[in-house]
């Protein structure tokens, strides 16, 4: 360094543009990282999807309802097979039930039954499901609802298993 | 055969020595060749992205068996890029 260097210069030689310069080589190895980071990300969704399919396969029965509670035309809230797991049970006719999962296939956004239009609608993307059979009939979701596998017994409604 | 080749690699005025400084023509194509190399990183790298995002819509949506192909290929991508990377050190 020259004497027309400042002192301080002296104590602190570091040319800042020179340090956040980043060369090519630096950004691709940045690039690198970032791919095993999402390469690690979409592995851990696999992973959960995986899981969550697992859980799935070996469903028990519950009991989820009687039929004198459930008027034609009502909905009840039902969790199945796991309590993080919301449902709708749906009373069609006298001896017509219905149960969908109430995760919407959009996003997952909890689905309702609106009784009036006779569909199932999810207010997040204005999505509607069919009541019927859960096939989607509006909105941005594709896939129908997982409904649950019923089984009557007497006067009892029984949730026996997940149909994805 | 391959004496010859390296003495015509030699004699070949665009290039220089190989234990000097590299000519402008072969600083420029490695210039070229590193840029290519970026572009696609960036390629795969959008792929990447665009797979996690699928695959997250999949798990939300209940068809988290999409997310397992995805998996796949985001590796496949993750070891094109490290292949890149390893060529570029």
């Amino acid at each position: 360094m020259s004497d027309s260097t400042p002192h301080w210069r002296k104590d602190f030689p570091i040319n800042w543009e020179d340090d956040h310069y980043v060369t090519r080589r630096e950004f691709t190895s940045f690039l690198a990282l970032i791919s095993g980071a999402l390469f690690f990300g979409t592995g851990l969704v696999a992973v959960r999807g995986w899981w969550q399919r697992w859980r799935l396969a070996s469903p028990n029965s519950v009991l989820i309802a009687s039929v004198a509670e459930m008027p034609i035309g009502v909905a009840k809230l039902f969790y199945y097979p796991t309590p993080n797991d919301p449902c709708l049970l749906v009373r069609l006719s006298v001896d017509r039930f219905v149960a969908y999962s109430q995760r919407c296939t959009h996003l997952s956004c909890p689905v309702v039954y609106w009784a009036a239009d006779g569909h199932i609608h999810c207010p997040c993307h204005e999505g509607r499901f069919a009541v019927e059979d859960g096939r989607p009939l509006a909105g941005p979701p594709r896939r129908p609802l997982s409904r649950i596998t019923l089984m009557l017994r007497g006067e009892e409604i029984w949730a026996m298993g997940v149909e994805v | 055969m391959l004496g010859h080749n390296s003495q015509a690699t030699v004699h070949n005025p665009q290039l220089a020595d190989h234990n000097t400084i590299p000519s402008a023509v072969v600083r420029r194509q490695r210039n070229t060749a590193l840029s290519l190399v970026m572009a696609f990183v960036i390629v795969l790298l959008l792929v990447q992205l665009w797979l996690l995002v699928e695959a997250v819509e999949g798990y939300l949506g209940g068809a988290g068996a999409i997310a397992v192909p995805a998996a796949i290929a985001s590796g496949l991508c993750s070891l094109g890029i490290w292949g890149l990377w390893r060529v570029l050190q």
